[in-house]
C-alpha cells in the first residue's frame, strides 16, 4: 500500500545550526508510529515538516493533498476557554467548509463522529475552560479527528494525562487507525511507544533506528541514544516496556 | 454555526440575545444623544425634525428643529459609526493576537495618524500656500487633518507589518514588538513637530482626545464606505480567526492560506480605525471593552463578536458622547476623556471579577 | 610812569567782570525735570518696597538701570513710562514698541531662558506671575515682581506699581490716568448704540470667551451681548448648540468661510450677514494684553461690533 505520507531524507536548520539531518519517514495508512528520543533530538521539528509546517532546507515532504489531509496537534496551545466543545470540533471542518460555507450533514457526522470516538460526546455544550485538562486533550483531538484526516500528527498528546486518558487516548488512536488514518505521535513516555505499530528513534536530528517496537527498544540501543543504562522488560499485555534503570551507571 | 436542538435556546439564544441587547443599548443611545445635548429641546420638536429629516425635508427647518436635525442627529450618527469601527477592529485585534486585552491601536494607528494630523497642523499652512496661494500662516486647511491622519495611521500599520515580516517567536509576538517600537518612533516625532512650532499645540491636543463637536452629514456619508468595507470584510473571515485562538500551528494546517488571512484581518480592521481616527481623534477604551465584554456576554465565535462588539461600540461611544456633551453643559467635554475616565475603572472592575 | 598804582585797579575789573559771567551762566543752568522729584523727594523714591500678586514682598534698592521684563504688557509699559532705554531683555512675545524687538529674547512664559536672563545681570525683573520664572529668578538672589492685570480694572494698579518700581512714579500716575481717558472715551462712543449679539473665538476646537473672563469684560464694555452664558468658566470649550441658539450679530476670531461650513451656523445671523471677522495679529495683540494700548484694544472690538450691527441695516 502506498504511503500516506513521507518525508523523504529531509534536513532543517534553525539560524545556521542543524536540526534534522537527512531524516526520512514514511507512514501507511492505518498505522500508529511513536517517535522517540531525547530532548533536543528533533522529534517535534520533524513532526512540523510533516505537517508542513517548516519547510525543509534540503529534501521533500510528500504530504496529502486533500482538504485537511493532515491534522496536527501541537504540545502546547491552549484551548480558548469560553467556546463550546462543539465549536471547537466544529472547527475541525474548516477545511472542508471554508469560512464563508455551511455545515452540512455530511460535516455534522463527522463531528458527532469525532466526538463519541473521543468520549466528549456528553461535554458537547460545556464550555472549554470547566473541562479538566485529560478532558480538553481528548477535545482537542476530536477536533483533529473531525477533519476526517488521512494522517494524524500529535505532538505529545498524553503528557500530562492521568493512565486512565492515557489509555483513552490511545485507544481513540486505534480506532482511527483502523478506519485508515496515518497516524505519528511523538512521545516522551516510552510505555506508550511500546503500544505503537512502529517506533522510529531520534538522536541529535539524526534517524538512529526504525522498525517494530521490539527490535527498536532494546536495552543496547536505548542506553547509547538516552546515555544512561535502560532496561527492557516485556507487559503482562506483550507490549515491551523500557525503563531507566535507577543506581546504575550512566553511560 | 452551532447547536441541534431549539433555536432559541442554549448557544443560539446566547447569541441572539447579545445581538439583540447591544441592538437595543445602539437604539437607546442615539435617541438619547438625539435629544439631549448643549440645550434643552423638548421632545416634540425633536420628534417632528426627526420626522422631517427622514422624509429629506431636513434642510427647511429652522432654528431648534435645525439643530436636531443638522447638528445631533450627524453627530449620533458618526458616533454609532466611529464607534462600530473601534469595536470590530478591536475584536479583529483581540482575534489575531489572541489576546482579549489587545486594542486597535495596537500596530501603531494612533501614534500614525497623531503624526499626520501634527504634521497637517504645524505644516498644513505652508503647504497651502505653496500650493494654492494666501498666507503661510494661515492654519491647516479643513479636509487637511483627517486626510492626513487617515495617511498616517495606515503608514505606520504598513511599516509596522514591513518590520515583522521576519519570522520571529510568534508572529503575534513579533508584530506587538514591531507595533510598540514603530509607535514610539512616531511618537517622538510628534513630540519634536510640537516642541519644534509649539503654537499648534492646542489644536493637536484636542484632536487627539477627539471631538464630535463638528459633525455633519458629509462626514458620515465619508466614513459609512470604510466601515461597510472593513467590518464587512472582517465578517468574512471570521471563522479564521477562530482557527487562530487554536495556535498558529493548528491554525495553518485548518486554513491553507493563514498569512493572507492574518494580513487580510490587518488590513480591514487598519482601514476601520484609521478611518474612525481620521474623523475624530484617538478615543481609547472602546475598542477594547466592547469586544472584552461582549465575548462573555454573548458568544466568543468571531462572526458572532464581530457582530456585537460593533454594535456595543456604537453604543458605547454615543452614551459616551451624550455625557461628554452634558455632564457639563453649556461646556463640552472631549470624549476621549469621558471614555477614559469611565471606561477605565469599569475595565479595572472587569478584570478583578474576571481574576 | 606810575604801573602800580593802575595794577590792583585792572585787577579788580577784571575779577569783577568773571564774577559778573560765573553768575550770569548760574541762572542760565536748565531747570531740574518735572518728573523728577524736588530734591528731599527723590532721595526717599528707593527703597521701594511692594508686595507682587504671588504675595512675595519685593524690595528695589536703588533705581533700576538693567531691567527685564517678561510679558509684553509690561514692555509697553516700561517704554510708555520713558525708561525704554534701560531695558535690556524682554521675552519672546513682546513686539512693541518698534525698539523692543531689538532687544535680547529671553523665552516664553512656561520656558523662561534663566542662563540668558542671569548673564543680563538685571537689577529689576518684572514677570508674570504664571509659569516658572518668578520663583527660578528669584533663587537665584535676582529682584523680581511678579504679576499682571487679570481683570480690566487691574490694568491701572500695574501700571502703577511698574512706575513706582523704576523711579517713575508720576509717570505712571500721568501714564493710567491717560489709559483710563482712552477707555472711557470708547465706553462713551458706544454708549448711544444698542447691546450687540456677539460670539468670540479663540481657536476652532471651539474655545471661546465667557463673560466673566478679561476678553469677555472688554467685549462688555464695549456694548458686545456674549451669547455665552454668565457664570461659564473662563475660557470655555463651548457646545456649538450654544452658539447657533445664541444667533450672535457678529462673530470675531474665524473667518466667515469657515463658520458657513459648520453644521447649522449657515443660519446664524452673523453668518448670513457676513459680519465675520478675523482679527489681525496686532489686532489680537491690542486686546489680549492689559497694558498701555489697551484703549486700542477696546476700540478695535467696538468698531467691529459697530461694523457688524451696521451690515444688518443694509
Amino acid at each position: 500500500m502506498s504511503p500516506s505520507l513521507v518525508v523523504e531524507s529531509a534536513s532543517f536548520s534553525y539560524e545556521q545550526r542543524p536540526v534534522l539531518r537527512d531524516v526520512t519517514l514514511a507512514v501507511a495508512p492505518g498505522e500508529i508510529v511513536a517517535i522517540i528520543g531525547p530532548n533536543g533530538a528533533g522529534k517535534t521539528t520533524l513532526l512540523k515538516l510533516a505537517a508542513g509546517l517548516l519547510p525543509p532546507s534540503s529534501g521533500r515532504v510528500v504530504a496529502p493533498a486533500r482538504a485537511g489531509g493532515v491534522a496536527y496537534l501541537s504540545q502546547a496551545d491552549p484551548l480558548p476557554g469560553a467556546f463550546t466543545v462543539r465549536e471547537i470540533v466544529e472547527l475541525g471542518r474548516l477545511p472542508h467548509v471554508g469560512l464563508l460555507g455551511r455545515l452540512g450533514p455530511l460535516d455534522r457526522a463527522a463531528v458527532e463522529a469525532a466526538l463519541s470516538r473521543t468520549g466528549t460526546a456528553t461535554l458537547a455544550s460545556r464550555l472549554v475552560e470547566t473541562l479538566s485538562g485529560g478532558e480538553q486533550q481528548r477535545v482537542a483531538l476530536a477536533r483533529a479527528l473531525a477533519q476526517s484526516p488521512v494522517v494524524l500528527l500529535l505532538d505529545e498528546p498524553t503528557s500530562h494525562l492521568d493512565p486512565r486518558y492515557q489509555v483513552e487516548l490511545f485507544g481513540a488512536l486505534r480506532s482511527a487507525a483502523a478506519e485508515g488514518v496515518g497516524v505519528v505521535v511523538v512521545v516522551h513516555d516510552l510505555a506508550l511507544a511500546g503500544a505503537a505499530d512502529r517506533c522510529v528513534l531520534l538522536v541529535r536530528g539524526e534517524l538512529r533506528a526504525e522498525g517494530p517496537p521490539a527490535e527498536v527498544l532494546s536495552a543496547h540501543t536505548l542506553s547509547a541514544a538516552y546515555g544512561t543504562v535502560m532496561d527492557v522488560l516485556r507487559a503482562p499485555d506483550g507490549r515491551v516496556i523500557a525503563l531507566p534503570a535507577m543506581g546504575g551507571e550512566v553511560a | 454555526m452551532s447547536g441541534s436542538g431549539e433555536r432559541f435556546s442554549g448557544r443560539a439564544g446566547r447569541r441572539l440575545a447579545a445581538i439583540a441587547g447591544a441592538a437595543l443599548l445602539l437604539a437607546l443611545g442615539l435617541v438619547m444623544s438625539t435629544g439631549t445635548g448643549s440645550l434643552s429641546i423638548d421632545t416634540a420638536t425633536t420628534l417632528g425634525a426627526v420626522g422631517a429629516g427622514l422624509r429629506g425635508r431636513g434642510e427647511e427647518l429652522v432654528g431648534l428643529a435645525a439643530i436636531v436635525w443638522t447638528v445631533r442627529a450627524p453627530r449620533a450618527l458618526l458616533a454609532a459609526l466611529v464607534g462600530a469601527c473601534l469595536g470590530g477592529s478591536g475584536a479583529a485585534m483581540q482575534g489575531i493576537f489572541v489576546n482579549p486585552l489587545a486594542d486597535p491601536y495596537l500596530l501603531g494607528i494612533a501614534s500614525g495618524a497623531s503624526l499626520g494630523a501634527t504634521v497637517a497642523f504645524t505644516e498644513g499652512g505652508r503647504l497651502a500656500a505653496a500650493f494654492v496661494g494666501g498666507s503661510p500662516t494661515q492654519p491647516a486647511p479643513e479636509g487637511m487633518v483627517p486626510v492626513a491622519a487617515f495617511v498616517g495611521a495606515l503608514g505606520a500599520v504598513v511599516l509596522t507589518m514591513a518590520l515583522a515580516r521576519r519570522r520571529g517567536p510568534t508572529q503575534a509576538t513579533t508584530l506587538l514588538l514591531a507595533g510598540v517600537v514603530v509607535g514610539s518612533v512616531l511618537i517622538a516625532l510628534t513630540t519634536y513637530l510640537m516642541l519644534r512650532d509649539p503654537s499648534h499645540v492646542r489644536a493637536v491636543l484636542s484632536w487627539t482626545l477627539g471631538s464630535f463637536s463638528w459633525s455633519r452629514w458629509s462626514d458620515v456619508r465619508s466614513i459609512a464606505p470604510y466601515a461597510v468595507v472593513g467590518l464587512g470584510a472582517l465578517l468574512v473571515m471570521a471563522r479564521g480567526l477562530d482557527a487562530l485562538q487554536l495556535g498558529d500551528d493548528t491554525a495553518r494546517t485548518l486554513t491553507p492560506r493563514l498569512g493572507w488571512l492574518r494580513v487580510g484581518v490587518i488590513a480591514a480592521g487598519s482601514l476601520a480605525a484609521a478611518a474612525a481616527v481620521a474623523f475624530v481623534g484617538v478615543i481609547g477604551f472602546v475598542g477594547l471593552v466592547a469586544p472584552h465584554v461582549m465575548r462573555r456576554l454573548g458568544t466568543p465565535d468571531h462572526r458572532t463578536l464581530l457582530a456585537t462588539s460593533s454594535l456595543a461600540g456604537a453604543a458605547l461611544l454615543v452614551l459616551a458622547d451624550v455625557v461628554a456633551r452634558t455632564v457639563e453643559r453649556p461646556v463640552e467635554l472631549p470624549v476621549g476623556v469621558v471614555t477614559t475616565l469611565l471606561g477605565g475603572p469599569f475595565f479595572l472592575w472587569l478584570l478583578r471579577r474576571e481574576a | 610812569m606810575r604801573v602800580g598804582a593802575k595794577a590792583p585797579r585792572f585787577f579788580w575789573v577784571v575779577l569783577l567782570v568773571l564774577l559778573a559771567l560765573a553768575l550770569s551762566c548760574g541762572r542760565d543752568a536748565p531747570k531740574p525735570p518735572a518728573d523728577l522729584a524736588p530734591a528731599a523727594p527723590a532721595a526717599a523714591a528707593f527703597p521701594v518696597t511692594v508686595r507682587d500678586d504671588l504675595g512675595r514682598t519685593v524690595t528695589v534698592k536703588t533705581e533700576p538701570h538693567r531691567i527685564v521684563a517678561l510679558l509684553p504688557s509690561h514692555t509697553e509699559t516700561l517704554f510708555a513710562l520713558g525708561v525704554g532705554d534701560r531695558v535690556v531683555g524682554v521675552d519672546d512675545f513682546s513686539d512693541f514698541p518698534a525698539e523692543a524687538t531689538h532687544l535680547p529674547k529671553l523665552g516664553a512664559l512656561y520656558e523662561p531662558r534663566v542662563e540668558q536672563i542671569l548673564a543680563l545681570a538685571p537689577d529689576l525683573v518684572i514677570a508674570s506671575e504664571g509659569g516658572p520664572a518668578p520663583e527660578r529668578l528669584a533663587e537665584q538672589g535676582l529682584v523680581v515682581w511678579a504679576g499682571s492685570a487679570r481683570q480690566l480694572d487691574e490694568v491701572y494698579r500695574v501700571i502703577e506699581v511698574v512706575g513706582r518700581l523704576v523711579g517713575k512714579r508720576d509717570a505712571a500716575v500721568a501714564l493710567a490716568a491717560r489709559v483710563r481717558a482712552d477707555i472711557e472715551r470708547v465706553e462713551a462712543d458706544v454708549r448711544s448704540g444698542r447691546r450687540v449679539r456677539v460670539y468670540y473665538e479663540l481657536d476652532p476646537t471651539p474655545y471661546t470667551v465667557a463673560p466673566g473672563s478679561f476678553l469677555g469684560a472688554l467685549l462688555a464694555r464695549v456694548g458686545g451681548d456674549n451669547v455665552i452664558p454668565k457664570g461659564t468658566e473662563d475660557f470655555p470649550r463651548i457646545g456649538p448648540e450654544v452658539v447657533i441658539a445664541g444667533d450672535p450679530e457678529v462673530m470675531i476670531g474665524l473667518t466667515a468661510e469657515d463658520a458657513a461650513r459648520r453644521p447649522g451656523w449657515s443660519h446664524i445671523t452673523a453668518v448670513r450677514r457676513g459680519a465675520v471677522y478675523k482679527l489681525t495679529p496686532a489686532e489680537e495683540n491690542l486686546v489680549s494684553r492689559p497694558g498701555p494700548r489697551l484703549g486700542e484694544g477696546l476700540a478695535v472690538l467696538a468698531r467691529y461690533l459697530r461694523r457688524g450691527a451696521g451690515e444688518g441695516s443694509r
